[in-house]
C-alpha cells in the first residue's frame, strides 16, 4: 500500500531523515516512535510532498508520489492530520468538511459516514471551528480527512493535549479504519496507545530507522520501546 | 425561523434596497459623494477578495483601478469610441494585467508580495507619467459630457450618475456575495486560514490565488472605468502609491472579509475627512487619531466587530 523507500530528505541545508524505508500495509496501524526531532512529523510531510529537497521514492499503490506537486498528493488517496489539528477557524464545521471533500465530492455518503463516527460533530455542524473544544476540533481533522476516503491515513499525534474519552473516541475511528482496510500510520509517544493498536512499529531516531517491531515482538521489546520514548 | 443563509441574504438586499432609497432623500452635495463612495467602495470589494478573504496583502492594486480608468479613459479621447465599448476595454485591461501581474507577483509571498505588487504599481504610475503626450501626466485629462451618454442617457447627469454608480456597486456586491458563499470562496478563505493544510486537502493553492487576483483586479478595473465614465476624470494621482493604501485602509476599517465592509469603511473615511476638514485643516490629525482608536477598540473592523459579536451568521 504505502511505501517508503530510502528517504531522505529535510529543511534546507538540515538533513532531518536519512534513507528511511518503511511499509504500511492495507488494513494495519504502523506506529512511527522516536523521540522530540527523531524526524517523524519530517516524514509525514515527505510522504505529503512537503519538503523542497527529498530523495529516495514515497509509492503507494504503484504510484510514485515523491514525482508528484503536493496537492495532487491527497488525490491518491491519502489523507493526512497534522499536528495541532489546523483547522480552517472562521469556516463552520460543516464548511471544513464540506472544503475536505474535494477529491471526493460526488459521494454524498461520506459525510453521513463521518457524522456517523463523530456523532458530536452533527450537533456542532453549524458552529465555528475555531469555538470547538480541542477533542472536537480533532475529531473534526479526522473527519474531514476521512472525507476524502483514504486509502492511507497519516495520523501525527492525534491524541495530544486530549482528555481521557477524547483519546478513546479517536482510537477508535482509527481502529475503524484498520477494519474498513485502510492503512494508518500513526506518530504517537503514548505506550498504552501504541501497545492497544499498533500492528507494527518503526523506531525512528536522529532521522534514521532503528528498529522494526512486529505486534507479536511488542511485550518482548518493552524497556526498548520505553527507552526510546523516554518514559 | 429564518436560516443563517436567509438572513445573510436578507441583510445585504436591504443594504442594497437603502443604497437605492436614498438617492430620493439626498441633499444634491450627498447624492454626489453617495456616487463617489460606492464606485470607490466597489474598489474595495475586489481589493477585499484578495486580501480579506484569500490573505493576500497587494500594495499595488491602484494598477488595476488605473488600468480600468485609462482603458475606457483613452478609449473615449483618443479613438472616440462609445460609453460601453470604453467600459469593456478598461475590464479588458484590468483583467490582462492582473493575469500577468498575478502570475509573475505569485511566485513570492509574504512580505516579497507585499513589494512586487507595489513595485508594479510604481511602474505602472511611471508609464503613465512617461506617455504624458497620451494621458497628460500629472494634470489628467477631462471627458466631455457629450462622449458620456449611454444609450441616450447622459452619465454626467446626478440622476444617471447615482444609479450607475449604485449599479455596478450591486454587481461588485452581489458578485462577492455569491463568490464567498460557494466552495470556492469557502477554499478561498481556507488559504487564508492555512494554506499549506489546504494544499494537503488536494487544492492547487496558486491557481486559486492566480484566479482571485484576475476577480479583484477586473472588479478593481471596472470600478476605475466607471470611475472615469461618470466623474469624467482621468488623472495620475488615481494610479499612486495612496490608492493602493486608501482599499487597504477603506478594508480594515469597515471589516477585512465581510462583504459589506468595504462600504462601511468607505462611508466611514470619506465623512470623517469631510465632516473634519470643515471644523480644522488639521483634519488628518483628527482622522488619524480616529483611526487609531478605531484599530485599536474594534480591530477586526466596524463589520467584522458586528459579526463577531451579534450576526454570526453574516459573510
Amino acid at each position: 500500500m504505502l511505501k517508503l523507500e530510502a528517504v531522505s530528505a529535510g529543511y534546507g541545508s538540515a538533513q532531518v531523515l536519512r534513507t528511511v524505508s518503511f511499509e504500511a500495509k492495507a488494513g494495519e496501524i504502523l506506529c512511527l516512535v522516536g523521540r522530540n526531532g527523531a524526524g517523524k512529523t519530517t516524514t509525514m510531510k515527505a510522504i505529503m510532498g512537503l519538503l523542497p529537497e527529498m530523495k529516495g521514492k514515497v509509492v503507494v499503490d504503484g504510484t510514485v508520489l515523491s514525482d508528484l506537486p503536493s496537492h495532487k498528493v491527497p488525490f491518491y488517496g491519502i489523507g493526512y492530520v497534522p499536528q495541532g489539528r489546523r483547522l480552517f477557524g472562521a469556516l463552520t464545521v460543516a464548511e471544513n468538511l464540506s472544503v475536505g471533500c474535494l477529491t471526493n465530492d460526488k459521494d454524498t455518503t461520506v459525510l453521513e459516514e463521518v457524522l456517523r463516527v463523530f456523532p458530536r460533530l452533527k450537533e456542532r455542524l453549524a458552529q465555528r471551528a475555531d469555538t470547538l473544544s480541542g477533542g472536537e476540533q480533532q475529531m473534526l481533522a479526522m473527519g474531514r480527512a476521512m472525507c476524502l476516503r483514504p486509502k492511507v491515513l497519516l495520523l501525527d499525534e492525534p491524541t495530544e493535549g486530549l482528555q481521557p474519552s477524547m483519546v478513546l473516541t479517536i482510537r477508535d475511528a482509527a481502529d475503524l479504519m484498520r477494519r474498513r482496510g485502510v492503512a494508518v500510520v500513526l506518530v504517537e509517544q503514548r505506550l498504552d496507545a501504541i501497545t492497544a493498536l499498533a500492528d507494527k512499529v518503526v523506531m525512528l531516531e536522529n532521522g534514521q530507522v532503528r528498529g522494526k517491531l512486529s505486534r507479536a515482538q511488542l511485550a518482548s521489546e518493552n524497556d526498548r520501546l520505553c527507552d526510546l520514548l523516554g518514559v | 425561523m429564518m436560516s443563517d443563509s436567509k438572513k445573510d441574504c436578507f441583510a445585504h438586499g436591504g443594504v442594497l434596497l437603502f443604497l437605492f432609497a436614498l438617492q430620493f432623500f439626498l441633499p444634491a452635495y450627498h447624492h454626489g459623494n453617495m456616487a463617489r463612495i460606492m464606485v470607490l467602495a466597489s474598489y474595495a470589494i475586489g481589493y477585499n477578495l484578495l486580501f480579506g478573504y484569500t490573505g493576500l496583502l497587494s500594495l499595488g492594486h491602484a494598477i488595476f483601478f488605473a488600468a480600468g480608468l485609462y482603458g475606457s479613459g483613452l478609449a473615449i479621447s483618443q479613438f472616440g469610441f462609445s460609453v460601453g465599448v470604453a467600459l469593456v476595454i478598461g475590464v479588458a485591461a484590468g483583467c490582462v494585467l492582473s493575469a500577468v501581474i498575478g502570475a509573475l507577483a505569485l511566485r513570492t509571498e509574504g512580505v516579497a508580495f507585499m513589494i512586487v505588487t507595489l513595485m508594479f504599481a510604481q511602474a505602472g504610475y511611471l508609464t503613465v507619467l512617461y506617455f504624458g503626450e497620451f494621458t497628460r501626466g500629472d494634470e489628467g485629462f477631462v471627458l466631455a459630457h457629450a462622449d458620456r451618454v449611454l444609450w441616450g442617457v447622459s452619465l454626467s447627469d446626478q440622476t444617471s450618475k447615482y444609479f450607475s454608480a449604485f449599479s455596478l456597486f450591486c454587481v461588485s456586491l452581489i458578485m462577492c456575495l455569491a463568490l464567498v458563499r460557494s466552495r470556492f470562496g469557502k477554499v478561498l478563505i481556507a488559504i487564508r486560514e492555512n494554506e499549506e493544510r489546504t494544499q494537503m486537502l488536494g487544492y492547487n493553492v496558486v491557481w486559486y490565488k492566480f484566479c482571485t487576483i484576475i476577480l479583484s483586479g477586473s472588479i478593481s478595473a471596472l470600478a476605475g472605468a466607471t470611475y472615469a465614465l461618470l466623474f469624467g476624470y482621468v488623472g495620475a494621482s488615481f494610479a499612486s502609491v495612496e490608492y493602493s493604501i486608501y482599499p487597504l485602509l477603506w478594508v480594515l476599517l469597515g471589516g477585512a472579509g465581510t462583504v459589506i465592509g468595504p462600504l462601511v469603511g468607505m462611508i466611514f473615511m470619506f465623512y470623517l475627512i469631510d465632516l473634519s476638514s470643515g471644523v480644522t485643516t488639521a483634519y488628518m490629525l483628527v482622522a488619524g487619531v480616529v483611526l487609531v482608536f478605531l484599530a485599536v477598540f474594534a480591530p477586526q473592523g466596524v463589520m467584522g466587530e458586528v459579526r463577531s459579536r451579534i450576526w454570526k451568521w453574516l459573510s
